[in-house]
């Protein structure tokens, strides 16, 4: 049984990469602070008694179900009101402007890519970038093995799949994210094994 | 000339991204979590109520509660049914003893 202040602790070590997972997914920094909170509750209310080393792989899997909530309530919500959209103009679309996520490597005009001078925030800029052109799922088996350090077992756990869809996912993920950064000049070592 | 990035590397760069949230998102988080804990102990009042009141069902409860809270579904239901057939029992008297006073008793009462 846990007590307040591990579950403190580990929502005070997980709740910015939650964050960014949200982000990554939703891109929407409002939406995404509300799907942390929404996950963060879910785990305090319903499994806030369980030891504190199953907390990872839950929260995980409620943080991902709730982004998906997030997108099914979207999608409800875009049905409701797709019968005005007609009589209004696009500007509620500025929300996520494919424009802004994709990049045009044949585009001149725009700032130099990282071939030449990378810093930290250059790259993390492209990797970014990068994981927001990943399908969601592929998304989150990347980030669960690769950034949280799960292994192929407590990921399809966090999934709520099979350890072969695991090993699907990020090995699309991974000649995806390749293809991607190879374009800016990023190898990804591991790639190619 | 390509810029070799490992699973570590990775991680880190990713790790150092999330040390640089805007103060309002820091903010933000720290709120959500101070709600989710004090969700938690709201929780953990009402159990540790339960538990007061009845010590023993503390471990087990713990330990398998859809089977514990399944068990007292199963209670609550059979003592309703209890109640209901005594109530209906009740009933067949009272029917009885009004067929006497009438003197309209059926035929099956005279057999004995």
């Amino acid at each position: 049984m846990s007590t307040s202040v591990q579950l403190s602790d580990f929502l005070a070590s997980v709740e910015r990469r939650a964050f960014k997972y949200a982000v990554y997914a939703v891109h929407d920094e409002q939406a995404a602070l509300d799907i942390v909170q929404d996950a963060m509750i879910k785990l305090a209310e319903r499994y806030g008694d369980k030891p504190a080393e199953e907390f990872p792989p839950l929260f995980q899997r409620i943080l991902q179900n709730t982004i998906r909530d997030h997108f099914r309530r979207q999608k409800v919500r875009s049905a409701r009101f797709s019968l005005f959209s007609s009589f209004t103009t696009s500007q509620s679309e500025d929300d996520v402007d494919v424009l802004d996520i994709l990049q045009d490597e044949d585009n001149p005009s725009q700032p130099e890519t990282p071939h030449t001078a990378v810093a930290g925030q250059q790259l993390v800029t492209i990797i970014e970038a990068a994981l927001r052109q990943l399908p969601a799922r592929q998304r989150e088996a990347f980030l669960l093995r690769y950034w949280e350090g799960f292994d192929t077992a407590e990921t399809a756990v966090a999934m709520g799949c099979s350890e072969g869809s695991v090993k699907t996912h990020c090995s699309r993920a991974t000649t995806t994210m390749a293809h991607i950064l190879k374009r800016k000049g990023v190898d990804l070592t591991w790639a190619s094994n | 000339m390509g810029i070799k990035l490992d699973r570590k590397t990775l991680a880190s760069l990713l790790d150092d991204s999330t040390r640089q949230l805007p103060p309002t998102v820091e903010a933000r988080l720290f709120s959500a979590r101070q709600a989710a804990l004090q969700q938690q102990a709201r929780h953990s009042t009402l159990q540790a109520r339960l538990y007061q009141l009845v010590p023993a069902l503390a471990v087990p409860m713990r330990q398998h509660p859809v089977g514990w809270g399944a068990a007292f579904l199963f209670t609550a239901i059979l003592v309703v049914v209890l109640f209901q057939w005594q109530h209906l029992a009740v009933h067949d008297h009272s029917a009885l003893d009004l067929a006497i006073l009438i003197d309209d008793l059926p035929v099956r009462m005279y057999v004995d």
